[in-house]
This record gives structure tokens, sequence and C-alpha cells, in this order.
């Protein structure tokens, strides 16, 4: 029957009243007019995936608006932002192996390194935050969490281009002067925006957008992880935002970027953890797309 | 809806009232009755609206059980829609009114 895939997916991903309502009636009109001519049934499957579309977008759009609410969105951010001050607080502790200076000694050096140190923690510290969002378990909430995710992901590469690359390069160049060294410093793959680094043919910068690209998307993993853990304690949801902060670090120092295998070895871990994630928060209650 | 607050009402919720004043109808027919002021793509996603509004009201057509496919779905304005659409026409014809016809 014309339009059965269509009819069989809208059913899988668009919530019940809105497949009714929308999708229902434009595939029903592609099987009467089906027969009328190739251009009228192009028409109509193009009405058709208009209309899913439709639907998907407004299912999308009222469940984001019923999971973030006000105090959800405090509850999460709170938690996830207590991980992220545990991490920073880890850091000051290693300063003095990790970068070899104490934070007592060289303030300016370590306020240059929160940007790039937040934006390190940004993904891990998803996972506190999207069980804390998923703990009241509605229809449609993981979608809510992962579009969520999804926009997260984007802001931090954005935030990487827009500031953090500023900030990297201004730490090495007083880190470098108080070395002894003098005259311009030319910007490594770490201080270059995303777009610069894609203009160079140099393995180090190729490797370097792939591990930014990888960073941010993992931000969709860790917020899979999270939606499974939604039944833990807050004190351990902090615990675990910093686990996996220094999981995803360690995973990271440990992979043999930039010297040998291809360029896009980055991905490896992000799509680990997203299958993971995807296995784990699989069957949670706010996976469900029925009201 | 809290009762203080108004319904209300698009130009094309409007004119499928309109259409819709003369009887019940499938989408399609509601389509080309507006000469093509309705859009396919999202004609559905209005009478979606109007019918959480209350403003429609929709079945799916009556068939033969061994008919193939999926019903069509006919649309009827409810009592309320159409109230709805005459308030509005008598707030527009008040408004119409200059200061001095209206105090007479």
């Amino acid at each position: 029957v014309i339009g059965e895939r269509i009819d069989r997916l809208a059913r899988r991903f668009v919530r019940e009243d809105n497949y009714r309502m929308i999708v229902a009636p434009a595939i029903a009109d592609l099987q009467y007019e089906a027969p009328r001519g190739r251009i009228n049934r192009a028409r109509a499957y193009i009405d058709v995936w208009r209309a899913a579309g439709a639907a998907l977008l407004d299912d999308t759009v009222s469940d984001i608006t019923r999971t973030f609410t006000r105090r959800s969105a405090t509850s999460a951010a709170t938690v996830a932002g207590g991980s992220l001050i545990a991490i920073l607080a880890l850091h000051v502790l290693i300063l003095p192996w990790n970068w070899g200076f104490a934070l007592q000694d060289e303030f300016e050096l370590f306020a240059l390194l929160v940007p790039s140190l937040v934006v390190s923690a940004w993904p891990a510290v998803m996972l506190p935050g999207a069980a804390v969002i998923a703990r009241k378990h509605r229809a449609g909430t993981a979608r809510a969490v992962l579009v969520g995710a999804c926009g997260s992901g984007l802001v931090l590469i954005i935030a990487i281009d827009g500031g953090v690359t500023r900030t990297n390069q201004r730490f090495r160049e007083i880190a470098v002067a108080r070395q002894g060294h003098r005259g311009p410093l030319q910007p490594g793959p770490r201080e270059r925006t995303t777009w610069d680094l894609a203009q160079r043919d140099d393995r180090a910068s190729q490797v370097e957008v792939h591990a930014r690209l990888a960073l941010c998307a993992s931000t969709i993993g860790w917020a899979l992880v999270g939606l499974a853990l939604a039944r833990a304690s807050t004190a351990a949801l902090v615990a675990l935002g910093v686990l996996a902060y220094g999981l995803m670090a360690s995973v990271l120092s440990a992979s043999p970027l930039g010297v040998t295998g291809p360029a896009w070895i980055p991905w490896i871990p992000t799509v680990t953890l997203f299958i993971a994630g995807a296995i784990a928060s699989r069957g949670e209650p706010g996976h469900s797309t029925s009201t | 809806m809290p009762e203080s607050q108004l319904p209300s009402i698009s130009q094309t919720e409007h004119l499928i009232l309109d259409l819709l004043g003369i009887g019940e109808r499938f989408g399609l027919e509601l389509i080309a009755a507006s000469g093509s002021r309705l859009k396919r793509g999202s004609i559905y996603v209005t009478l979606g609206r109007m019918e959480r509004k209350g403003f429609v009201e929709s079945w799916q057509e009556e068939r033969h059980p061994s008919a193939i496919g999926l019903p069509r779905r006919l649309y009827r304005a409810t009592p309320y829609g159409l109230k709805v659409v005459e308030a509005y026409r008598v707030l527009r014809e008040a408004l119409a009114l200059r200061p001095s016809e209206a105090t007479g």
C-alpha cells in the first residue's frame, strides 16, 4: 500500500494525537490521490513528509516545554554546576604537577586556563544534568534531553571558536614569556578556530578538528548515559559527573591522537559512549512518545 | 483556557471556519474551495490546532471494510468555532466605526 513505510515511521516517532490529527490525514490524501497521476502523487508525497516533519517538530517543542520547566532546569544546572566546580577544584589541586604552577602564584594563568577546562568538562556534566531532568519520567523526556544535549554541543563549539582559542593563545604567550621566550608566538592547533583548522592540511590540525567535533558530539552520549541514571542520588550524580570527566580525559590523553592511525580516531570514545548510552537508556520510560 | 482570556483566531483559521460553515468537508476539499489560499503541506497542522482549540471536530470517513489504506478525515465547524467567528465579525464591525458614529 502506498505510504505504508512513512506510516510505520510516523507511528513510531510521532505522538499519537499528532499522528492522528496531522500525519494520518495526509497519508490518507496520498492514498486517495495516488491513482490520479504521477504529479498529484508526487505532490501528495511531499505533503506527507512536510506533515510528518511538522508533527515531529510540534512534538519536540511540546516535549521541550514540558520537560525544561524553570524548576527542572534549575535543579539540573545546580547538579551539573556542582560537578563542574568539583572538577575545577580538582584541577586546582593538581596544578603544580599538571601545569607546573600553584594557584596562589599564578592566578592569572589559572584564570586563562578555566575556559578550556570548562569546555573539556562540559560534555561530562551533561550526565548529572540529564539524570536530574529524567527523574520525572514523562513521555518525551528523552527526546527533549537529547535535543537539549545537541543544542549544548552547538553552544560548545561556538564557545571554543568564540573565546577559548583566544584564552588558550594568551595562556601560551604568558607561559612561554615566563620561560624567557621573546617575540611573536605562532598559534598551535588548540589556539586556532575550527574554520581556520579546517583550511589547513597538516595532520595536527585535522586531528584537532575531529577531536573538537567529537568532544561536542559526546554531549549526546553523556546525556544518554544520564537518562539511565535517573534513580541515582544527587551526591552520586555530582560524583559521577567528575568520574565521567576523569574517564574522558584519561581515554583522550591515553589514545594515540595525532601520532598513529587515521585523523578520525578521536571519534572512537564518542561513538563508544553513544552506543553504551543508547543501550543503557533503552527502555527507560522517558523514551516513550505516547501520551 | 482561562475564562478571562479571549480565544485567538488566525486568518487561516477564520477562512477554514468560513468554509466549514457551509458543511462538513475533507482536507483536500477545503484546499480546493479556498482557491489555493490554504496550503496542502500545512492544512492538517492548522486543523489539528483548531481541533485542540475546540473550533472544529473531525472523524474518519465511513468506508467499506475491504477498502485498502487509511480512511480520510472529515471536518466540521463546532458551534463554539462558529460563535468565535461571529464574535470577531461583530468586533471588527464595531472597531470599523468612527468614534463619532459610535457615540451616535
